[in-house]
């Protein structure tokens, strides 16, 4: 069994920040999601969401893309595979560490 | 009012629970509503409709299916877009989806069988009626599974 300290350490402080979890949580079980259905799906201003989402874009867990629909320009955002496999250790960590 | 979203980091047990609450909150709302499922559910009773239309001209028999589905597809869009899944469907999410089509298949043969058996009208309407329950009832609980099933987040 994992020990507290093994579990503690394979946390990513990157996803950690509980809004950050959240987004991945978000994302995970879709191709992608608008910009504007998780800011408001989190209670949260554009720039505070922007804020965490470049957290995750720099590490690499999120991409984002721009694309016009029906006259108006958004934002997508997809967690990558690597984002996924981060997201998911990280449970699995955080699992380890309440058993 | 927004919140902060500075580097709130919580504990374990805590992560884990706002976690429960943001899968619930995805099954909510990756669900499609209910519009879309009685849309789905007409347009696959047509299906079922299909053999009253024997005794029409051939070229009648040929479009009037697609014609009923366009019409009740439009009907349906009129208000609001047709949803579109974003969820990326895989290896055993599959299988709910395989069962309700080959019981989709099995009911409208079984009901095209019977009425060529024995001419009532009423069959075919009653395996339409079947179809759409099966779809209005079936559909949504399918895709509440599929949405429990694609996060990782399970307890």
């Amino acid at each position: 069994m994992t020990s507290d300290s093994e579990a503690a350490a394979q946390l990513n402080p990157v996803i950690h920040p509980i809004q950050r979890l959240r987004i991945c949580a978000l994302l995970e079980p879709v191709t992608e999601e608008e910009f504007a259905v998780l800011r408001d799906l989190l209670d949260v201003s554009d720039s505070a969401l922007s804020k965490q989402l470049s957290a995750l874009t720099t590490a690499g867990f999120v991409t984002q893309r721009r694309a016009a629909s029906m006259g108006r320009s958004r934002v997508w955002v997809q967690l990558t595979p690597s984002g996924i496999r981060a997201f998911r250790s990280h449970i699995r960590a955080l699992r380890d560490l309440t058993a | 009012m927004f919140s902060t979203m500075e580097s709130d980091s919580l504990g374990p047990a805590e992560s884990l629970k706002a976690l429960e609450q943001t899968r619930e909150q995805n099954v909510q709302r990756l669900r499609k509503p209910l519009r879309y499922w009685i849309m789905l559910a007409c347009c696959v009773a047509v299906f079922a409709l299909i053999p009253l239309t024997r005794e029409w001209p051939g070229w009648l028999q040929l479009i009037a299916p697609p014609a009923l589905i366009l019409v009740i597809a439009l009907i349906f869009a009129w208000r609001q877009p047709l949803a579109g899944y974003r969820m990326q469907l895989r290896g055993r999410m599959l299988l709910p989806l395989l069962a309700i089509v080959v019981t989709i298949g099995a009911v409208s043969g079984f009901s095209n069988a019977l009425y060529v058996e024995h001419g009532h009208w009423w069959i075919p309407a009653l395996g339409a009626l079947l179809l759409f329950a099966l779809v209005v009832i079936a559909g949504p609980s399918m895709e509440r599974w599929w949405a429990k099933e694609k996060s990782s987040i399970d307890f």
